[in-house]
């Protein structure tokens, strides 16, 4: 899709109304021991796309919290001006009633009400005539022409159907500055590509976008400018049009790069290490059934050797995690999430069957799994650092009535974080105070400290920035080099290229093409992913 | 959230290397409930013109506090993996009156195949082992059908109670046997008391002080179980020794503490608790886990039937009226988190005394039951709320 997308006609002049809609100036925001801000100037003109780039941790969010009213002012520097005059808010309310919408990244819509009611939420009277409601409601949503309907219940709606949900309800309000945060972490491609043309409409609209992603694609596919900043500060800032014609994102990306890590990265992809041969997992002919008889995954068969990268590639649903989690066993009855499925088919671990029940099964064949959403199943959030490492270290190494070795553990714990680089101010601190990039290397060091021989890794760079995702790739190829069999899940084409040897792909759950890695492009996966 | 992360990341990337061995400032608020309850004692102790202080009160309190303890800190465990238990007071009531039953429907009190001692320990094996089977009947529904703990519990407790005064014929069961009454009644002598006590204290004491990283924390700590040693020396000796429920209290809490903090079973329930989705994942049997702490505080809720029918010297089906209420309060003044992850068993077991403590100064001070009540509800609220809005503080 990311392909298709960057290929999509879109309005080819940069619209060059100059009346600037938004700016924020000397915006400065402290917390106890840190500057989260430090005078960031930023202007936004009406029918302008503005991305915002930076590492996690560089500000955006604070400077986000910040328009949006959620740090009020007075809590922090600066000024922010709407059309030239300034404006101060004193909740979220007020930055509403500005003008100033935000579409968040974890959708805040109540799935149990309405579309009719999200609208008219904030603005409903005391006695409510709902027939008037839902009529102009649905006179609105007709304007707007997203195929919705004022009383279908949200939580009916696909996560791409709630988003529009969370876009009308901007409009209706007549939001005249829109912030996208990561708008499409949990969007299928049709949705995407969708979401692109409703931002082309809102930007000939003349309406201001900030636009904030991880994804380099969808900068270069909507961005008319292009802010970047790093550790508070604005560091960068790049034009997308020169002579009124884009820029090739040749020439753009790796200039943006360099400036969100502060420094080059020749290569974010390593180079891939010799296969070392020995076969160490092979699946045969597994089966996902949810009862009655829906088959999540169909005889899906496959091997990973040591020392070998396979990626697993396929679309929204084709079953990417489900297999990383039946072989794991977490889709097991007994587990917290549980009951329902059934898992068929033969695991062989170096040519020998083994049956995997649970989880502690699975850790128990050296196998070590980093889950696809760090925040539900790959930690616990509030708790320490060094609890979350040695999480599964513990559970394997002895019976549950056993003294934790506090030694050995301090030893463990200060080696891996030490190796990953972890950034912390101790050891002891929750580990849901980490930003995303330093959260995922915790999980994979909780992962290394059993000392896996087989590795699963399910979308290992989702949601962090660039300079920790190469990080994670030098890691993976690092330790195939030390003869683990590695088996990457991810939604990211270029990634797979970039690690595997060989691509796995699927279709609505089955094997539809096996591709080696050096050969494959982007073309191919999506052909064999989509039909 | 996010926030917070920002915050994080930023304010760090300075310190290269992050296993940082300086000791922090000591953190005043870990102490807070320790000093919460050594001032409601003091006003108490004023309020009572220093009746509350006598060494006979202090005993008597910690004789009281034992069995609202000892439920405490199984349910710590229970709260700490997110569930809840409701039944614990009816099931005691059950147990209490199975023993009853054995001690005086079926005669043990006088058994002459096996001795009064022989009797005693059946009926209080009996008395435990009724409350174990409640606590596998919960733990049961509750990990094999995923049912709310809430409700299956509740469910226990209206079933035990309703059995407790079909088996009772809803009468109360006395007198007990002398043998089986020494568990609620009798004390360990005092210079036995001055041994035990006086060895634990320093034994705390020390291996407190002389942990790795010596932080003026540990010296706190030290000083502060010092402190504790001190006073119920000074109690016990001058009045009658220490009593037995408070000596199984002690050591139920000691072993309760080992495990949340020393051993791994601690670390596993932590991580149920925080998140059951990541603990499981890391390969923990959460099922045998919540299982074990369910069957583990019917037994404990048996024990206390048992010693609250010897204290009485009787048995009777509607004893152990809101006890699980008593026990939740204690544990969530000791600051564990009802949504699970995060509390300890010293809170818990000052939560208990802070409990006691207001019973029993209200009662000396001749204030009349109903008000009580009102009172303590007032005063449990605005604990935890206290509690709360301090652990809300940012830390700097």
């Amino acid at each position: 899709m990311e392909v298709n997308a960057s290929e999509n006609v879109r309005s080819a002049q940069p619209v060059l109304s100059q009346a600037v809609l938004l700016q924020l100036s000397g915006v400065t925001k402290e917390f106890p021991g840190t500057r989260a801000l430090d005078g960031v100037f930023l202007q936004v003109a009406a029918g302008e796309v503005l991305s915002l780039l930076g590492e996690n941790g560089a500000g955006k969010s604070t400077l986000m919290k910040i328009l949006s009213g959620v740090w009020p002012a007075g809590s922090f520097g600066g000024e922010i001006q709407i059309e030239g005059r300034p404006v101060a808010f004193a909740d979220t309310r007020g930055a509403m009633d500005a003008g100033i919408a935000m579409i968040h990244q974890e959708l805040s819509v109540f799935p149990e009400l309405t579309i009719s009611e999200h609208l008219e939420l904030d603005r409903l009277p005391r006695i409510i005539d709902w027939a008037a409601v839902h009529a102009r409601t649905q006179v609105f949503l007709d304007q707007l022409g997203l195929g919705l309907r004022a009383q279908t219940r949200v939580g009916d709606l696909p996560v791409g159907g709630r988003q529009l949900v969370e876009i009308a309800r901007a409009l209706y309000r007549n939001a005249r500055i829109l912030v996208f945060d990561e708008p499409t972490s949990a969007l299928t491609d049709q949705e995407v590509i969708r979401l692109y043309s409703i931002i082309d409409r809102l930007r000939t609209e003349g309406r201001a976008i900030i636009y904030i992603t991880h994804r380099m694609d969808e900068v270069f596919r909507l961005s008319d400018r292009m802010v970047v900043l790093r550790d508070g500060r604005k560091v960068d800032e790049f034009s997308a049009w020169r002579d009124g014609a884009r820029i090739s994102r040749q020439e753009l990306e790796p200039r943006i790069i360099t400036s969100m890590v502060g420094r080059a990265i020749e290569d974010i992809y390593p180079p891939k290490c010799a296969i070392q041969g020995e076969e160490l997992l092979r699946v045969e002919g597994l089966n996902l059934i949810k009862p009655p008889s829906r088959h999540k995954l169909k005889d899906v068969s496959f091997s990973v050797r040591a020392g070998e990268v396979v990626g697993l590639a396929g679309l929204l649903g084709a079953g990417r995690s489900e297999i990383l989690e039946s072989l794991f066993g977490v889709l097991e009855g007994s587990g917290p999430r549980g009951s329902g499925y059934k898992v068929t088919g033969k695991v062989f671990l170096r040519g020998k069957e083994r049956n995997l029940r649970v989880p502690s099964d699975a850790i128990g064949a050296r196998m070590a799994f980093v889950s696809e959403d760090r925040k539900g199943s790959g930690l616990v959030l509030g708790q320490s650092i060094r609890s979350n490492l040695t999480l599964p270290w513990l559970a394997q190494g002895g019976s549950a009535w056993s003294w934790v070795d506090s030694r050995q553990e301090t030893q463990q714990v200060a080696h891996w974080v030490k190796e990953l680089r972890v950034k912390c101010a101790s050891v002891d601190q929750p580990v849901g105070q980490l930003s995303g990039g330093n959260q995922q290397k915790v999980v994979l060091a909780k992962w290394l400290l059993t000392q896996p021989e087989i590795l699963f890794l399910d979308e290992p760079t989702r949601g962090i920035d660039v300079g920790a995702k190469v990080e994670i790739y030098q890691w993976i190829q690092k330790l195939a080099a030390q003869g683990i069999g590695i088996i990457v899940a991810s939604s990211e084409m270029p990634e797979l290229l970039g690690l595997c040897h060989r691509v796995v792909v699927l279709r609505e759950g089955h094997v539809s093409a096996q591709l080696a890695g050096a050969a494959a492009t982007q073309e191919d996966i999506m052909r064999a992913a989509s039909l | 959230m996010s926030s917070s992360a920002t915050t994080t990341a930023m304010g760090s990337p300075s310190i290269s290397s992050p296993v940082s061995s300086s000791a922090p400032a000591i953190d005043w608020r870990a102490y807070r409930s320790v000093i919460g309850l050594g001032l409601v004692m003091l006003i108490l102790a004023y309020l009572t013109d220093w009746d509350f202080v006598s060494a006979r009160n202090l005993t008597n309190l910690s004789r009281q506090v034992a069995i609202n303890g000892i439920l405490a800190v199984g349910m710590t465990f229970v709260i700490l993996i997110g569930g809840i238990d409701l039944s614990v007071g009816s099931v005691a009531a059950l147990s209490g009156v199975v023993a009853g039953l054995l001690q005086v429907n079926v005669g043990l009190a006088q058994w002459q195949g096996g001795g009064e001692v022989g009797g005693a320990l059946i009926s209080m094996g009996a008395a435990i082992l009724t409350g174990l089977f409640c606590g596998v009947f919960n733990g049961f529904l509750i990990t094999r059908y995923r049912i709310a703990p809430f409700i299956i519990t509740l469910g226990m407790m209206v079933i035990s109670r309703g059995l407790a005064l079909i088996v009772s014929d809803g009468a109360a069961i006395a007198p007990l046997g002398d043998t089986f009454n020494a568990l609620g009644q009798n004390y360990l002598p005092i210079p036995l008391t001055l041994a035990l006590v006086g060895l634990a204290g320093l034994g705390f004491a020390s291996s407190q002080v002389l942990r790795k990283e010596r932080t003026g924390e540990n010296w706190m700590n030290a000083g502060f179980t010092l402190a504790v040693t001190g006073i119920a020396l000074w109690a016990f000796q001058g009045y009658r020794g220490l009593p037995l429920p408070v000596l199984i209290f002690a050591l139920l809490g000691w072993v309760g503490s080992l495990v949340l903090q020393r051993m791994r079973l601690g670390r596993f329930i932590l991580a149920i608790g925080g998140n059951s989705e990541a603990a499981w994942l890391a390969g923990v049997p959460i099922r045998k886990i919540t299982f074990g702490i369910y069957v583990t505080l019917g037994a404990l809720a048996g024990l206390c039937g048992a010693i609250l029918s010897a204290r009485l010297n009787g048995a009777l089906p509607t004893a152990g009226d809101l006890f699980e209420l008593d026990a939740i309060a204690a544990v969530v003044i000791g600051g564990t988190s009802l949504l699970g992850g995060i509390g300890t068993v010293r809170g818990s077991i000052l939560g208990a005394f802070f409990i006691g403590a207001l019973n029993n100064g209200m009662s000396l001070m001749g204030v009349s039951e109903f008000y009580q009540k009102v009172i303590k509800g007032v005063i449990i609220i605005l604990a935890v709320w206290f509690d709360t809005r301090q652990s809300r503080a940012p830390r700097t």
